[in-house]
């Protein structure tokens, strides 16, 4: 396998994490401050949408990013208002905003697009002169160039700085710790975990815009599960926004695998569980020694007896 | 340095049909140290909540320095010099001791870049200063204690504190460590700041306070200066005029005739538990309980004394050594026989004795199961139930006695007197009893040390695990200490005094120490 096969791979695999990585990181800010975030999945839906909305009316794909973050953030906003203000079961809540994203973005598509599968196509957003870049027109040079992944890997970088540096950062993760010990300290507890939840909701509707802008335009239930297997990557990377990141590499790379091995003897299905069970064994291997913030789940009520 | 004057005036704070403070005045007087007193429920942690900004009063002002004020959180009382250091440590135990310091630090609350070398510097001067021998860079979890009080405390000193708060401090520690924390609170008055200390603990009140101010049913019902302290007049204001006094301290353990050289109902020879992750909870630890006898196992919590509940109950499997229970031989792995199973007064009685939501009758067959005389075939008749439940509630005088109340409705002392109820009534030759009257009233904690003496009087045999000398000393025939997962020698209890075992629960004395001499020991403090 020549250089140019493994640089050709290694772009794949960066192209399949990027939106389980961006759910992923997402997913730590959400769940440092406490607030299990299974509806990342409908977030990324929201998101996807969104940015090809954006993108369709006003030929802008940077106005179709504006508009996917604005997506998440409004479902986001949704699933904080139930968990964190009216302390609602988040689970439920999750859940709940996941069936009802399916079936929005579905009225959406036949109302704006007049389709029942799909959008019409947008284009992505690039940078003009990146083509003339060094190994601009190659297929890594493409991904590293890009906006969208450019961001990316400014938002993990921005999100072990928050959390590991900051005040703030140390007092989202009290959150989801210790909430009486951050109101004690002076906090809202509220409005850390608002924070925390809108941050998974921005984040999370980039990671739709990226699935949109891969394919070039929105399909029915284009998530596909993706929401769910960042939360599993979250886990294993252990509520750290770097070992989130990487895990979602690993799971890229099994599904870069599973894509290049078809056509070999080895039957489609099967193939095609192959970053699932990857997920899942890393999951039962990791998880044992994988402990969340000890606050997760648990809604907060500051004027609570205790 | 000034502390604020603190008034509270007309406070009144109810949670629904209960009236936790009412019409309470309290005066703060800059550079003292304030007592505040009463049973458990009397308003004490309600009050003082109420000034930290956690709670909003219903009616009444707090004025600081002739100005009413305001406290709507925590952040607004930190800003006025407030700060409290609560009975459930304010930590975050995987952060490290210099997080959990600076959190909410003015300055250190938004997105700038927390400058950890300065503020670590900043922050071992002033351990250097208060003698702390802390590691700004340790995590809370590694720490014990007493050292996870005094990260709360140099946390409230970082933070610019001038009147402290400090929630039944002393609840957690051991005596030596008491004289520690007491030297630091005087200092903090010395430097002109003000102290706020509630306990329930008339020693220490004598011991410490300037002032103190009684508590009951959510009314002051007396304050006195440090001139004119009254051990029996704290007592009546404390329990109530009519109240039965509690004999209970101090009193010294009448040993049952039979004990010594008696029947042996429990051995257990060099028992070992290690958790999962391979560390040794319990190690060779080795005890003999005869008919008849209460033996105390004396020490701070988290030496093991849960793991040798739960063992010496039967609850738990241990991994090395061995354990007979009457006539029955059990080893490494084997689960004691149910029948076997000696009854259980927890640590920790609301997780793991009472299920909430339960109704009290449920929650007193969940020992019976096997109780044919209501459980026929699996199944029980609620009536039937009721009427079995009831005069278990009346004897063991739960208050109130309805068995469709669930176990929140009751007050701590009544939990754990249910407990014993379900308990007592399987009849077992041994109880084993973990912290039985840890936080709660002084009228139930008589009631609970007279139930373990009738115990003994009747020939059953009791492990009593404590943290309270108090307790230990007035109840055991015999005494041994839990020190990180090591049992010591039993000592007589006639043979040894608080100053000893004291000592000997903070590690000051070897295990196999000797009791001191006979013209040392004191029978009480």
């Amino acid at each position: 396998m020549g250089l140019a096969a493994i640089f050709s791979l290694l772009a794949q695999t960066l192209r399949i994490s990027v939106p389980y990585g961006l759910a992923a990181v997402g997913g730590v800010f959400s769940e440092r401050s406490g607030v299990v975030n299974i509806a990342l999945e409908g977030i990324l839906l929201q998101g996807a949408f969104c940015a090809v909305v954006g993108t369709y009316f006003t030929g802008s794909p940077f106005v179709g990013i504006l508009c996917a973050m604005v997506g998440g953030l409004a479902t986001a906003a949704v699933h904080a208002l139930i968990t964190v203000t009216l302390r609602g079961d988040q689970i439920i809540s999750g859940l709940a905003i996941n069936i009802i994203a399916f079936g929005l973005t579905r009225a959406g598509l036949r109302t704006l697009f007049h389709s029942a599968s799909n959008s019409p196509r947008i284009p992505a957003p690039n940078f003009a002169q990146a083509r003339r870049w060094p190994g601009g027109d190659t297929p890594l040079g493409e991904i590293l160039y890009d906006p969208l992944f450019l961001l990316t890997v400014l938002l993990v970088l921005g999100a072990i700085w928050f959390f590991f540096r900051t005040g703030l950062g140390l007092a989202v993760r009290t959150a989801g710790e210790h909430p009486e010990a951050a109101h004690s300290a002076g906090f809202s507890v509220a409005r850390l975990r608002w924070l925390g939840v809108l941050a998974s909701g921005l984040l999370g509707g980039l990671g739709g815009a990226w699935l949109a802008f891969a394919q070039h335009s929105f399909t029915d239930q284009m998530s596909n599960g993706r929401g769910y297997i960042a939360l599993a990557a979250m886990i294993v990377g252990k509520w750290h926004p770097l070992g989130a990141a990487g895990a979602c590499l690993l799971f890229g790379a099994a599904e870069t695998a599973q894509i290049r091995l078809q056509g070999a003897a080895i039957p489609t299905q099967l193939l095609q569980s192959l970053p699932f069970v990857l997920t899942i064994v890393v999951l039962v291997l990791w998880v044992g020694r994988s402990i969340g913030p000890a606050a997760l789940g648990r809604p907060y009520d500051p004027e609570g007896e205790g | 340095m000034q502390a604020p004057a603190v008034r509270l005036i007309g406070i009144e704070r109810r949670f629904g049909k209960t009236i936790a403070n009412t019409d309470v005045d309290l005066n703060l007087r800059p550079a003292s140290i304030h007592a505040l007193v009463g049973e458990n429920g009397a308003g004490k942690s309600t009050l003082m909540r109420i000034l930290y900004g956690l709670l909003q009063p219903d009616r009444g002002t707090i004025e600081i320095d002739g100005r009413a004020v305001e406290i709507a959180s925590p952040a607004v009382a930190l800003r006025h010099g407030i700060g409290m250091i609560h009975q459930h440590f304010m930590l975050v135990p995987p952060m490290t001791v210099l997080e959990n310091i600076v959190l909410g630090f003015p300055g250190q609350r938004g997105l700038r870049r927390l400058p950890r070398r300065a503020l670590a510097a900043r922050l071992r001067r002033l351990f250097d200063d208060y003698g702390f021998d802390l590691d700004p860079h340790a995590p809370v979890e590694s720490l014990g204690v007493g050292e996870r009080q005094r990260v709360e405390i140099a946390r409230l000193l970082f933070h610019g504190a001038r009147l402290l708060i400090c929630d039944e401090p002393t609840a957690v520690l051991a005596p030596p460590e008491v004289d520690g924390l007491f030297r630091i609170l005087r200092r903090f008055r010395d430097e002109g700041r003000t102290v706020v200390f509630i306990t329930h603990k008339l020693a220490e009140v004598l011991a410490i306070a300037d002032r103190v101010t009684v508590l009951r049913r959510g009314r002051v019902v007396g304050e006195l200066a440090r001139d004119e302290l009254d051990h029996d007049r704290l007592v009546q204001w404390i329990i109530g005029e009519g109240a039965r006094p509690t004999a209970t301290i101090g009193g010294g353990a009448q040993r049952s005739a039979q004990a010594s050289g008696g029947v042996r109902v429990l051995v257990a020879e060099e028992l070992g538990v290690v958790n999962a992750a391979g560390r040794a909870l319990l190690a060779g630890v080795s005890l003999d309980l005869h008919r008849g006898e209460i033996v105390g196992i004396a020490g701070v919590q988290g030496n093991g004394q849960r793991e040798l509940a739960e063992v010496m109950s039967g609850r738990r499997t241990f991994d090395r050594g061995s354990l007979r229970i009457g006539e029955t031989r059990i080893g490494p792995g084997q689960r004691v026989p149910p029948a076997l199973r000696p009854a259980l007064i927890p640590e920790d009685r609301t997780t793991e004795g009472l299920v909430p939501g339960l109704p009290l009758w449920e929650n007193l067959l969940l020992g019976h199961l096997a109780d044919a005389s209501v459980v026929r075939w699996g199944w029980y008749s609620h009536g039937a139930a009721r009427r079995w439940a009831q005069p278990l509630l009346d004897r063991f005088r739960v208050q109130p006695p309805r068995a469709d109340l669930t176990p929140e409705a009751l007050s701590g002392g009544n939990q754990q007197k249910l407990l014993c109820a379900r308990e007592f009534a399987r009849h077992a030759p041994i109880l084993v009893a973990a912290q039985p009257t840890r936080g709660i009233d002084l009228g139930s904690t008589a009631f609970l040390h007279d139930l373990l003496r009738e115990v003994r009087r009747a020939g059953g045999s009791v492990l009593l695990i404590s943290a309270d000398l108090d307790e230990i000393l007035a109840l055991a025939d015999s005494v041994a200490v839990l020190y990180r997962g090591r049992l010591s020698r039993a000592w007589a209890r006639t043979a040894i005094d608080v100053e000893f075992l004291g000592r000997a629960m903070v590690g000051m004395l070897p295990l196999d120490a000797d009791p001191p001499e006979r013209e040392t020991i004191s029978e009480s403090r």
